[in-house]
């Protein structure tokens, strides 16, 4: 009888234990993952870890810079957290180099419980950084990146598109013939020399420059290149110089851009040239680098967000945050793309029964590409199939008074651009 | 004394299952301990082996992609000095080869980290590794694109800067006829060259405007030489398709280079990090291997010694339990066997050894009442016996004088008549003595008898067996022959001294008065030892002698003549006259008395013939 009793407590014993198991593993754990590009499983209370790519060092820093306030201004509306789980963020800085993002995203894509990616600052870090992120099959956002490599170009399929890359920033495939519209049609520029430094932001700009420009009648008498890290800008415009030019169009970055506006205006056969440029250098930092020598020159950028309480809200937010002006209104696209991305998120998650969260990385990338109506800053955002969800409109801006900043050049528009 | 009581009240069996499972728990403890302690350390070596082969690959990896960088430096440096050919020989083929080795070991190293256990170090630092891994990785894909570059720039055959080189050399020789173009294109041939030093874009640009301007030389100073404008236009054009690329290349280069930096400054760390971590999880394993022989050791002993402790209780327990209980029980049952039974042994308990020393202990008991009433009964019956002895002696003593005396008158009867006579021949045989029997007959007693009955005959008998009695010596037998026949055997006397003995007697049986009838006489017939054939010769004689006697008158005595055999002699017969009526001799009337006062029987009295010697 009493070895019965033993035989029987045992067996109980052991449903009971093979019972505990079942629950605990049902659910304590979620159910496989079936998404193709896999998951990642945040444990209940965990961080939800996104990735910042941005050029957080060198001439370009404050952009990256305000691509981070950006994404922390977003991040703090939303009380520092999503779906519940602490959002911790990994950040790494390109120094606005293809290689720098390329090593950036590596060691991003290093850490299995990333997320997504927030970045970057420059197209070309974005160019290199996206192809290692979409192999890793993660997503990525940006509210800098305007190069028209990166998504589409005419409608068409981009060389550098790489799938899960999608940006809040104006495709500037319509900024540089913004500014060759307006050089044409209202400057009366016929020849005109263009500059890049090798960037696909750069080049893709001066490209659609040259095209819109070539298109409309005009003739292109340079198309030439820098470096980065070259100083000596003498030697280019004396090419400009020789190449009769009436315009140039150099959309460089800092430095870069600094050496050949300064040096531009050191040489007297360049006084009669138009210069232009564009976002890049819609910057305070550049504008308080070159003061008087900036004066006259023409900037072509994406049209800002419209005035309104939400944009004098968010700005207000920045100055109360971090005790300064906006370098430059980028972002606001910062904020927008941090926005899609938690929106995105928060629908593609699938939240256990005990808190855990498990994400989707394809599913990420859907609900990423099926982004349409989000209310960002300057109006409302879809997601294009290519991974654009701004609308291209262009502003070219001139400048009349640097002691007024960005703020003074933004409010100088000489010409909209609108192809859509 | 029960100090245990579940312990002394359990079986033996229970006691030795329980010892054993005693044991065994530390055998088993020290056995879980020992197994415990081995699976730590081999745990821990493995971690360590685990460790040093990370380690071994990350250091492996490090050197090589060390190694790559060096080639591809040294090539660098030596390609403008031994020449391109042989230093992508000697260094960039080697560092491709190093590459390649790089990839490989990359990937060993990720799928060694993926094997780790989860709770090390090294595999904490995952995100670390799969950086370390892809980068060199990248590293090696980098140096495979820059060796490309490199050889789109530098091959002495097909190379950017041999093209450019020739196209200066063809623009030379194409304008050899404008002097004013010697010079720029001699500041284009030293921008080149301090390009192909500096690598910096703007002496290349420097160079490309002094082209624009030897083009618009040509323009205005050959407008007339169509053919030398369309060579030089074509040699121009080379020129700056060439350096558009050359500077492209060389741009993709110092990205490379930067990559190259950017790898370095990353993976550095990250490798120093790796053997930190690696020597740091070395190190934990060899604590771990440490702790646990100490522990596992500790507790081996610590169970050897409770084993031990366990061995000597359970010897202990034992000992009481059993061994001394045994002791004490074959001390016992020694004792008990050695007949001391107010004994008990004192075991206690309820196992098998208590029951047993409860059941000795009343079976002691048993045994000693049974035995103090067998000595009660025994001693009883003993005296008994004794008693019963006696009595039995008694009447033995009565049978025997009953078996050898007659009932009437207590003189001997027959039988021992013949045994005293046996007895006296075979003396007189061997020690050549001599003896002497009377046979005496009371005369006429058929007519007492018949006149007087037999209870007056009766006492006739008697009263001459009195006479008899007290008239013979204290060694003579005196006894009834049978009827009114008696038989004294004299020993040790002649037949003289029997003579008067009988004369002795015939007179005192005359002269006695016997109540009812008056005087009786008797006649006696002697004979001694002459070496008669046996008694019944002798007896006989005497038998014969006294028949003479009656025949001759009665109441005399009559010697038996003497048979001539042996010295007896047969005296001269009585004088038929001297026989007096009434039985009286009257020859010899002083002899055969007894004087001496002695009392003759039939139990020999003081040195008269051994009964025994014959038996009775």
């Amino acid at each position: 009888m009493g070895r019965r009793l033993v035989w029987v407590a045992a067996v109980v014993g052991l449903l009971a234990v093979a019972g505990i198991g079942v629950f605990v593993l049902s659910s304590g754990k979620p159910r496989g993952c079936t998404d193709a590009l896999g998951c990642v499983e945040i444990p209940a209370g965990g961080a939800l870890r996104l990735g910042v790519i941005q050029a957080l060092t060198g001439k370009v820093a404050s952009l990256g810079l305000d691509q981070l306030r950006g994404l922390e201004l977003a991040l703090e509306d939303r009380g520092g957290k999503l779906l519940g789980h602490p959002v911790e963020l990994v950040i790494e800085d390109t120094g606005c180099r293809p290689e720098g993002g390329a090593n950036a995203a590596l060691r991003i894509v290093s850490d299995p419980s990333v997320v997504a990616i927030f970045g970057t600052t420059c197209s070309g870090d974005a160019a290199a950084a996206a192809q290692v992120m979409t192999e890793a099959g993660l997503s990525m956002i940006s509210g800098n990146n305007s190069a028209p490599f990166l998504t589409a170009i005419a409608g068409k399929r981009a060389p550098k598109w790489q799938p899960g890359y999608f940006r809040t920033a104006s495709n500037e495939e319509h900024s540089g013939p913004a500014a060759a519209r307006f050089a044409y049609e209202v400057l009366g520029v016929r020849g005109a020399a263009m500059m890049h430094d090798g960037d696909i932001y750069t080049r893709g700009l001066a490209e659609g420059f040259r095209t819109e420009f070539e298109r409309l009648g005009g003739r292109t008498v340079l198309f030439a290149a820098v470096d980065k890290g070259d100083a000596d800008m003498r030697p280019v415009l004396e090419a400009v110089v020789a190449s009769k030019a009436e315009l140039l169009f150099f959309p460089l970055f800092q430095p870069e851009g600094n050496y050949v506006l300064l040096a531009a205006r050191s040489m007297p056969e360049l006084a009669g040239v138009t210069l232009m440029s564009d976002g890049s250098l819609i910057e305070n930092t550049f504008i308080s680098a070159v003061g008087e020598a900036s004066k006259g020159m023409y900037f072509v950028g994406p049209t800002p967000p419209q005035p309104g309480p939400v944009l004098d809200a968010l700005r207000g937010h920045y100055r109360e945050k971090y005790r300064a002006e906006p370098a430059t209104d980028y972002y606001t696209s910062a904020y927008d793309a941090a926005g899609i991305l938690f929106a995105a998120l928060e629908r593609a998650a699938v939240p256990g029964q005990n808190g855990q969260l498990v994400i989707g990385r394809q599913a990420l990338r859907d609900a990423l590409a099926a982004t349409a109506q989000y209310p960002g800053v300057g109006g409302q955002l879809r997601c294009d199939s290519f991974g654009d969800c701004a609308t291209p409109r262009f502003n070219v801006l001139r400048m009349d008074d640097p002691a007024k900043g960005v703020a003074g050049l933004t409010a100088n528009v000489v010409y909209t651009y609108a192809p859509r | 004394m029960q100090r245990w009581p579940l312990w002394d009240n359990c079986s033996i069996t229970a006691k030795l299952w329980l010892s054993f499972a005693v044991l065994f728990l530390f055998f088993t403890m020290a056995s879980v301990a020992g197994f415990v302690g081995l699976a730590v350390v081999r745990s821990a070596e493995d971690d360590i082996v685990a460790n040093m082969d990370i380690r071994g690959r990350v250091l492996e990896l490090e050197g090589q992609l060390e190694k790559a960088r060096r080639l591809y430096r040294d090539f660098i440096l030596n390609a403008p000095l031994i020449g391109f050919t042989q230093a992508q020989e000697r260094f960039n083929q080697p560092a491709l080869a190093v590459a390649a080795r790089v990839i490989a070991l990359s990937e060993d190293l990720r799928r060694a980290i993926a094997g780790l256990p989860p709770g090390s170090a090294i595999a904490r630092r995952k995100v670390d590794m799969n950086f370390f891994t892809s980068t060199a990785k990248r590293f090696s894909q980098t140096l495979l694109s820059e060796n490309e570059l490199v050889t789109v720039i530098g091959d002495p055959d097909t190379g950017l800067e041999a093209q450019l080189a020739a196209t200066l050399s063809g623009l030379g020789a194409c304008l050899a006829g404008l002097p004013q173009a010697a010079f720029p294109l001699r500041e284009v041939d030293i921008l080149v060259r301090q390009y192909q030093l500096t690598r910096q874009r703007p002496v290349m640009q420097a160079a490309s405007n002094k082209i624009e301007a030897l083009r618009r030389l040509v323009a205005t100073e050959a407008a007339h030489d169509q053919a030398l404008q369309a060579e030089a236009a074509r040699l121009f054009e080379s020129f700056d398709r060439l350096a558009a690329r050359l500077l492209d290349t060389v741009a993709a280069m110092s990205a490379n280079a930067n990559d190259f930096a950017l790898q370095g400054k990353a993976v550095d760390p990250i490798s120093e990090e790796f053997k930190r971590v690696t020597a740091g999880d070395v190190a934990r394993a060899k604590e771990r291997i440490l702790w646990a022989s100490r522990i596992a050791g500790g507790i081996i002993l610590l169970s050897a010694l409770l084993g031990l402790g366990s061995v000597i209780l359970v010897g202990r327990m034992f000992h009481m339990a059993i061994t001394s209980k045994i002791v004490a029980l074959t001390q016992y049952a020694s004792t008990v066997r050695d007949g001391n039974l107010d004994v008990a042994v004192a075991v206690s308990g309820g196992d098998e050894l208590g029951i047993l020393a409860a059941s000795l202990n009343a079976m002691n008991r048993r045994i000693r009442d049974l035995v103090v009433n067998l000595e009660d009964k025994v001693l009883k019956r003993t005296r008994e016996l004794v008693g019963k002895n006696r009595e039995l002696d008694e009447k033995n003593r009565v049978l025997a004088v009953l078996s050898l005396t007659d009932r009437l008158t207590g003189l001997c009867n027959r039988r021992k008549l013949d045994q005293f006579l046996a007895a006296e021949w075979r003396r007189a045989e061997r020690y050549d003595t001599t003896f002497t029997v009377i046979m005496i007959d009371i005369d006429n007693f058929k007519d007492v008898n018949d006149t007087f009955g037999h209870g007056i005959g009766d006492a006739v008998l008697v009263r001459v067996s009195d006479i008899l009695m007290v008239v013979a010596r204290d060694t003579d037998i005196v006894g009834r022959w049978g009827g009114e026949e008696f038989l004294l055997i004299c020993p040790e006397t002649t037949i003289e001294e029997a003579r008067k003995l009988a004369e002795s007697l015939r007179r005192e049986i005359g002269e006695t008065l016997f109540p009812g009838v008056g005087h009786l006489t008797a006649s006696f017939g002697l004979a001694d030892y002459e070496a008669d054939a046996g008694p019944a010769v002798l007896v006989g004689r005497a038998d014969e002698a006294m028949y003479r006697a009656k025949e001759s008158g009665r109441n005399q005595v009559v010697i038996a003549p003497s048979s001539g055999v042996g010295r007896a002699q047969e005296l001269p017969a009585a004088q038929p006259g001297t026989s007096l009526p009434g039985g009286r001799t009257a020859s010899n009337p002083g002899s055969g008395g007894r004087g001496d006062g002695g009392e003759p029987g039939c139990l020999p009295a003081a040195g008269a013939t051994p009964l025994g010697e014959d038996g009775i």
